[in-house]
C-alpha cells in the first residue's frame, strides 16, 4: 500500500517548489505517486492571458520544458524513493462568475490541451490522451478563494464524463461530494510545503502508472488524512489498523473529518 | 563550445583569447553551418597554431525552422567530453582566467553562469549606439536580475552542467525557442537552481556597425523580448530617461507644483550620472563619445520601441523568423 497525491503544483504555474522540490518533498515522506498537475489556463479569456503573462500558467512555450523535466524528476523519483510521478495538468476555466468556472485536473497526459473549449470536449480530448480527468475542487473549498461550481452545478450532465470527482481538497472533507455515488479522489491541491498536511489516496496495486490510472478509474483506493507534522507517526498509523483507518466510499468518513482525531488516535 | 557565422571583425583575436586559457583541462569546440564558411580558415589556422589544445571544428545541423544558432551546435554538444560547458558567441573576447573564473561559480544549487558584456572598440553610429546600450542598459538590467535572483543568462556566454541540461531536455529542447539563453535561465529556476555571473565583464568587440545594422539588431532583440515576455515589454519605455523624467515632471508638477523643468533636470542629471558610472565600471574609461552616444541612444529608445511593437517577425541569418507567443520559433519562406 502506498500514499498518493494526484493535484500538486510547482513554479511552472502558482506553485512556490520546483518540480525537484516537490518529488524529494513527498519522496522523503514516503509516498508512492505524485501527479504535477500545474494551471493551464484558457489562453483567451483575460483572467488567463493574465496569468500566462504573470508565470502562473503553463504554455505551448513552457510545456515542452515542464514534460522534460517532469520525465526526468520521474525516473530520480523511481531510483531514489520508488516512487512514481505522472505528469499532468490542471485545465483553468476562471470567469468572474463562480458558477461559470470550472477546474479539471488532467493526469498521464502528454499532449498540450487549449483550455478554451467545452468542458465536455477537454474532458473527452483528456480521456483520448489515455489519461484521467478529475473534477477539482467542485464544491464550496471552505476557503476564501476563488470558486469553480460549474462542475457540480451540471454534475448530472457531467457524472460519467469524469473518473474522479475531489471529495476532499487540503485539509477539507466535501460532504456534498462524499454523500453521492460518483466516483472519487482525494487529493492535497498542493502549492505550499504545508499543503501537504491534506487528505490522500491510499492504493494498494502496483507502483507503475498504467496500474495507478487504472486503480483510479475502478476505484480502488481509500482515503487517508495525512499530517505532514507528525510524519514520523505514520509508521504508527501503518502498525494500528485502529489509529488510522481509511473511509471507504461514503461510509465512515465523518469520523475522520477532524485532524485532531487522527492526531490523538496515531498518538494513542 | 563557439557557434560560427562569418568572420567579423576581430573573429581570430577574439578566438584566441579561447586558445589563450589557463584552465588545466578543456576543449575548444567550434560549430559552423557550412563547410564555406568564411571562419573556417580562421579556426582551422588557429587549431594548427596551438597544437596543445584540445580543439575541434565541426558542422552543425540545417535549421530546419528551429533556432539556427542551436542546431548549430548540436553536434559539438554530442561530442562534448566534459560536463560543465560554455556556450560563447564568436564576438567575445575573454581574459586568460575566465574559464576558472565561470568554475569557481559553478557550486553547490547554480544551475548556470553567465556574465556580463561590455561592448569595446566601436566603429560607426551604429557600434557607439550599441556600447552605449550593452554598457548601461543592458549591464544594469542583468546586475539587477541578479541581485534579485532572477535568472538571467546571456546567449553572449552561459556556462552550465550537461547533466543540468539533460533534465530540461538538453540543448535540442532549446532549439525551438528564438531565444536560448532567456529559456536556459527559465530551465534552471524550474529545477530550483540558481543562476550566477561573474564579478568582471567580458568583452565583445564591435568593430564597425552602420546605424542601419544597429536598428535591424535592436528591433530583433525588442521583439524577442516581447515574444518571451509581453508585460516587461510594455513598461520597456519607462526605463527610458527622456519617457520616464518627462512622465515625472509632469505628474511631479501636476500634484505638487513642484517646477517640472527643475525635476526633469534633476532626474535626467542622475540617470545620466549613474549610466555613466556604469559604462566606467565596465571599460575602465572615459570618453565624452560614451556620453554622445548615450544621449543619442536614449533619444532613439521610444521609436525604436515603437518600431519593435509594429510587427512580430525578424531577420536573423537571412531568415525571417516569425515569432510566436513564449519565443517559439516559426520560420517563414
Amino acid at each position: 500500500m502506498f500514499l498518493a497525491d494526484f493535484h500538486v503544483h510547482s513554479n511552472f504555474s502558482d506553485g512556490k517548489l520546483s518540480i525537484p522540490e516537490v518529488v524529494d518533498l513527498y519522496g522523503r515522506h514516503g509516498f508512492g505517486a505524485i501527479a504535477i498537475t500545474d494551471h493551464l489556463c484558457e489562453s483567451q479569456g483575460v483572467i488567463g492571458i493574465t496569468s500566462a503573462y504573470l508565470g502562473c500558467s503553463l504554455t505551448p512555450a513552457t510545456y515542452p520544458l515542464y514534460l522534460e523535466i517532469i520525465a526526468s524528476e520521474a525516473e530520480r523519483a523511481w531510483e531514489k524513493y520508488r516512487m512514481v510521478v505522472l505528469p499532468g495538468y490542471e485545465l483553468t476555466k476562471n470567469m468572474l462568475s463562480n458558477h461559470r468556472s470550472a477546474h479539471i485536473v488532467a493526469i498521464g497526459t502528454t499532449q498540450y490541451l487549449e483550455a478554451d473549449g467545452e468542458v465536455i470536449d477537454l474532458v473527452r480530448s483528456i480521456r483520448a490522451q489515455g489519461g484521467i480527468s478529475i473534477a477539482a475542487h467542485p464544491v464550496w473549498t471552505r476557503k476564501i478563494e476563488k470558486q469553480t461550481y460549474y462542475l457540480w452545478d451540471n454534475r448530472f450532465e457531467l457524472q460519467n464524463e469524469f473518473d474522479a470527482w475531489e471529495v476532499a481538497s487540503g485539509p477539507f472533507i466535501f460532504d456534498e461530494v462524499a454523500k453521492t455515488k460518483l466516483p472519487k479522489i482525494a487529493n492535497s491541491d498542493l502549492h505550499l510545503p504545508r499543503h501537504l498536511t491534506a487528505w490522500k489516496n491510499e492504493l494498494s496495486c502496483e507502483r507503475h502508472p498504467e496500474a495507478i490510472l487504472e486503480a483510479i478509474r475502478k476505484q480502488q483506493m481509500d482515503f487517508r488524512f495525512f499530517n505532514a507534522q507528525t510524519a514520523l507517526l505514520r509508521e504508527l498509523e501503518y502498525a494500528s489498523p485502529r489509529s488510522a483507518e481509511p473511509f471507504g466510499l461514503g461510509s465512515r468518513h465523518r469520523q475522520f473529518v477532524s485532524r485532531d482525531l487522527v492526531y490523538s488516535q496515531a498518538v494513542g | 563550445m563557439k557557434p560560427l557565422k562569418g568572420a567579423d571583425e576581430g573573429l581570430e583575436e577574439n578566438l584566441r583569447s579561447f586558445f589563450l586559457q589557463t584552465h588545466p583541462d578543456y576543449e575548444l569546440l567550434f560549430c559552423v553551418a557550412d563547410w564555406d564558411d568564411p571562419a573556417v580558415p580562421i579556426v582551422e589556422n588557429l587549431i594548427r597554431q596551438f597544437p596543445l589544445v584540445s580543439a575541434k571544428l565541426l558542422q552543425g545541423l540545417a535549421p530546419e525552422k528551429l533556432n539556427p544558432k542551436v542546431q548549430n551546435m548540436l553536434p559539438a554538444y554530442a561530442a562534448a567530453r566534459h560536463d560543465l560547458l560554455l556556450i560563447s558567441d564568436s564576438n567575445t573576447r575573454v581574459p586568460s582566467d575566465y574559464l576558472e573564473q565561470m568554475n569557481r561559480l559553478m557550486g553547490e544549487g547554480v544551475g548556470a553562469v553567465s556574465s556580463i558584456v561590455a561592448g569595446r572598440n566601436a566603429r560607426g553610429l551604429g557600434a557607439w549606439l550599441d556600447a552605449a546600450y550593452l554598457n548601461t542598459a543592458v549591464a544594469r538590467w542583468m546586475a539587477l536580475a541578479n541581485v534579485f535572483s532572477h535568472p538571467c543568462l546571456s546567449g553572449k556566454a552561459m556556462l552550465l552542467r550537461r547533466s543540468v541540461m539533460r533534465r530540461f531536455g538538453g540543448l535540442k529542447n532549446l532549439s525551438r525557442y528564438i531565444a536560448e539563453d532567456y529559456m536556459a535561465g527559465q530551465a534552471v529556476r524550474h529545477l530550483g537552481l540558481t543562476v550566477d555571473i561573474t564579478q568582471a565583464p567580458i568583452d565583445q568587440h564591435l568593430g564597425e556597425c552602420s546605424f542601419t545594422a544597429f536598428w535591424r539588431r535592436h528591433v530583433r532583440w525588442g521583439r524577442i523580448r516581447r515574444a518571451q515576455s509581453p508585460p516587461g515589454f510594455f513598461i520597456e519605455p519607462f526605463f527610458n530617461v527622456w519617457t520616464s523624467g518627462l512622465c515625472g515632471a509632469f505628474a511631479v508638477s501636476a500634484l505638487t507644483g513642484f517646477s517640472a523643468p527643475l525635476f526633469f533636470g534633476t532626474h535626467f542629471t542622475l540617470w545620466a550620472a549613474a549610466d555613466a558610472w556604469v559604462n566606467h565600471r565596465l571599460l575602465g574609461e572615459w570618453d565624452v563619445r560614451h556620453f554622445l552616444a548615450w544621449f543619442a541612444r536614449e533619444l532613439l529608445a521610444l521609436p525604436q520601441w515603437i518600431h519593435t511593437a509594429l510587427g512580430q517577425s525578424v531577420y536573423w541569418r537571412g531568415a525571417r523568423i516569425r515569432l510566436l507567443e513564449g519565443g517559439l520559433v516559426a520560420e517563414t519562406p
